[in-house]
């Protein structure tokens, strides 16, 4: 027999073949919900209120607020009198005892849920009335001929949102679902429409984030997971130990997350996914596995009602954000921030810092409304000393210790969830449309600032006309680059690097330590009067991240030809 | 194209296309069928994708322990199936050791490629 004749052609390549498509999903099936509401919603001091506490809840409070002040006694004063009106001991029995505009408030003392911890964590085929409520998240108009090589064993499947309706707590330490109603098919849900449970308010009650505590057990998916809440306002509380997520935004059209502490989650710290008019202000995120927050699969500003339309920003300009990002810190996660399709996300006045890469937004995964990725403002933040290597074999050795899993680990050993350059500030990779305007970016170890180009393929979009609609119409302007905000010169590997790919970016008026140029790979980059003009990337360069995809904690835990776990001595 | 990766002075990145040169077979690539030896027949450490981007897979390693799943397979490049005609990239990262010895060839499993020319430096 003769086999088929393989030809290998060392050639530059502008085009991939196609592969099947994969359309899975991450989440459950998911769409964007109606765009309705002006902006995220506002802290209210009015509504039906519903009082949670603990036993040492009274001793908290006199214990925070131990001054003889007027001010702190009358603060004091009027929690202990609240105090008196607690009637749950746990906060989901509150949630299913609210209704649309309530607040719950929630008084100093360590949250656990017991009841919800005992709720059996279901899985496909128990004997459960969701036993059957799950979404297979691939497979899904997949063509591939059968695999020729190994396969996972891992069941793609994602509890769907009839699953979250009919047991609300086999995921979810604390389920919040503004619709109840079942999907007939919940593989194509019905459009998002919150019924119950809007507006609703949940705060801690006392002076900062650590003195609430909600903790989960380390097997539940999310600590708090919010679904069709239109309106949601969370505030002033710690979260920890989410299985996947601390806090999970999902189909909500406004939501606010301030003043929280969100870590020790294996994925997010705060994740919102299909949502929108949302808000994150002064959100600590750190020693999150994957990110501190994720506003990923944003709403385009440009696309408010035909969510779906491809290239719409491309002809009409990004106009609105959608997700506001302010006065946080993300630190010591694997990222700062990431955001898969993380669209129109306006993210300023943050500190990124002693991550193992600051910032990513991309287009790499199938699965996520909104792709490609367009349209972020990132503004005035401090993204810096990002080289904190969480992918040293020291520690994917303690992560793949013994085969252990996320609840057998100690609480603050980070596990990686997804690979990223160690020593990187900001990542674009497979971003259009994006200004990164006056942001004070040093100590980076490798590089400041990274874009990449993303294929439409990797994202299950084979289109051949998609194949290059990534990195384009990108602005990198008036930066600070190596110098910390007080002048102090702390270099970054390379300020700026770039694949070499993509039509309309450009890069101006960024400066070094005392006015200095920056830094660049390439040597030049296209200023914004001529911006850059080119359809396919250095593949040199490119292929250069490529063997970064085989990382495998297990079995690839250091692939050959990645460097990305290598940082190099700091930069002189 | 050959280059060096910038931190890893032994290890080599093999960046091109394959193409069905057959008339009449499909033929399906799977990269852990890959295997790199140099002159001597000695396998280098290797891996391989039928792919020219970086990507990674849709989920987590704790969602997914063992390796990427079906659909991430042929999305990273894991596997490909070509008809004829057809060429997909191909991404071969090999290490080099001192008694490594020139040239080096790719063997797919169905055959066997020779790699061109010398390693090159990263900034050629």
């Amino acid at each position: 027999m003769r086999r088929p004749l393989l030809l290998l052609v060392l050639t530059c390549v502008a085009s991939l073949a196609a592969p099947a498509a994969s359309p899975a999903h991450p989440e459950r099936p998911t769409v964007f919900p109606a765009y309705k509401v002006v902006g995220p919603p506002k802290y209210r001091t009015t509504g039906t209120a519903l009082v949670v506490c603990q036993r040492d809840s009274g001793a908290r409070l006199k214990r925070i607020y131990k001054g003889r002040g007027a001010k702190t006694r009358r603060e004091l004063r009027r929690r202990l009198k609240l105090l008196k009106k607690c009637r749950f001991r746990e906060i989901q029995p509150a949630v299913n005892a609210a209704r649309s505009g309530y607040r719950i408030l929630i008084m100093p003392g360590v949250y656990t849920e017991p009841a919800s911890r005992t709720t059996p964590f279901v899985q496909p085929g128990d004997a459960s009335k969701c036993g059957e409520d799950f979404a297979v998240t691939e497979g899904f108009d997949n063509t591939a001929p059968p695999p020729a090589g190994p396969s996972s064993a891992d069941p793609p499947v994602r509890p769907n949102r009839n699953h979250h309706i009919k047991c609300p707590n086999s995921r979810n330490l604390i389920a919040i679902i503004g619709d109840e109603r079942l999907e007939e098919d919940a593989a194509a849900p019905s459009d998002p429409v919150c019924r119950r449970l809007c507006n609703l308010q949940i705060e801690g009650y006392g002076k900062t984030a650590k003195d609430v505590l909600i903790t989960s057990d380390r097997r539940k998916t999310d600590v708090i997971r919010a679904d069709r809440t239109n309106g949601i306002y969370l505030r002033r509380f710690t979260i920890e130990n989410g299985a996947f997520n601390g806090i999970d935004i999902v189909e909500t059209d406004g939501f606010t997350v301030k003043e929280i502490e969100a870590r020790f989650n294996q994925n997010y710290g705060i994740l919102s996914f299909t949502a929108t008019n949302g808000l994150y202000d002064r959100i600590d995120g750190h020693h999150n596995g994957d990110s501190g927050v994720y506003p990923g699969s944003g709403m385009k500003g440009c696309a408010l009602e035909n969510h779906d339309l491809y290239g719409t920003c491309e002809k009409l300009g990004c106009q609105r954000w959608t997700t506001e990002i302010r006065n946080s810190r993300s630190h010591d996660n694997v990222l700062g921030y990431s955001g898969t399709a993380g669209n129109s996300t306006y993210v300023h006045d943050n500190e990124f810092d002693n991550n193992s890469a600051g910032l990513t937004t991309d287009s790499f995964a199938s699965g996520h409304p909104g792709m490609p990725q367009e349209c972020f403002k990132w503004e005035r933040n401090k993204i810096h000393s990002n080289n904190n290597n969480l992918f040293s074999a020291e520690n994917q050795q303690k992560c793949a210790a013994g085969g252990t899993t996320f609840d057998q680990r100690p609480q603050d050993l980070v596990c990686p969830q997804f690979q990223v350059p160690v020593g990187t500030g900001v990542l674009v990779a497979g971003g259009n449309r994006n200004l990164l305007r006056e942001n004070w970016i040093y100590d980076n170890w490798r590089w400041g600032v990274a874009q990449l180009g993303v294929p439409a393929a990797v994202r299950g979009d084979d289109d051949p006309a998609h194949q290059t609609d990534t990195s384009n119409g990108n602005r990198y302007v008036d930066n600070r680059m190596g110098v910390r905000p007080d002048g102090t010169r702390d270099p970054n590997g390379v300020d700026f690097w770039w694949d070499e790919q993509g039509v309309g970016n450009c890069w101006q008026g960024n400066m070094g330590a005392g006015g200095a140029a920056t830094t660049s790979d390439p040597i030049l980059v296209p200023g914004c009067a001529k911006p850059s003009n080119s359809a396919a990337s250095n593949p040199l360069k490119l292929g250069r991240q490529v063997p970064c995809t085989a990382w495998d904690p297990k079995r690839n835990p250091r692939p050959v030809g990645c460097d990305w776990f290598d940082v190099g001595p700091e930069p002189q | 194209m050959l280059t060096v990766a910038d931190r890893l002075p032994d290890d080599r990145i093999l960046a091109g296309t394959v193409r069905n040169a057959s008339v009449r077979k499909d033929i399906a690539l799977d990269s852990g069928r890959v295997v790199v030896r140099d002159a001597a027949g000695t396998r280098l450490e290797a891996y391989a994708l039928y792919s020219f981007a970086f990507a990674h897979g849709l989920y987590g390693q704790a969602e997914a322990p063992n390796g990427p799943v079906e659909s991430d397979r042929e999305r990273l490049g894991y596997r490909r199936t070509l008809k004829p005609g057809q060429s997909a990239p191909l991404v071969v990262a090999y290490r080099l050791t001192p008694s490594t010895r020139p040239p080096i060839t790719v063997d797919y499993g169905g055959g066997t490629l020779p790699v061109p020319g010398a390693p090159t430096t990263a900034r050629e």
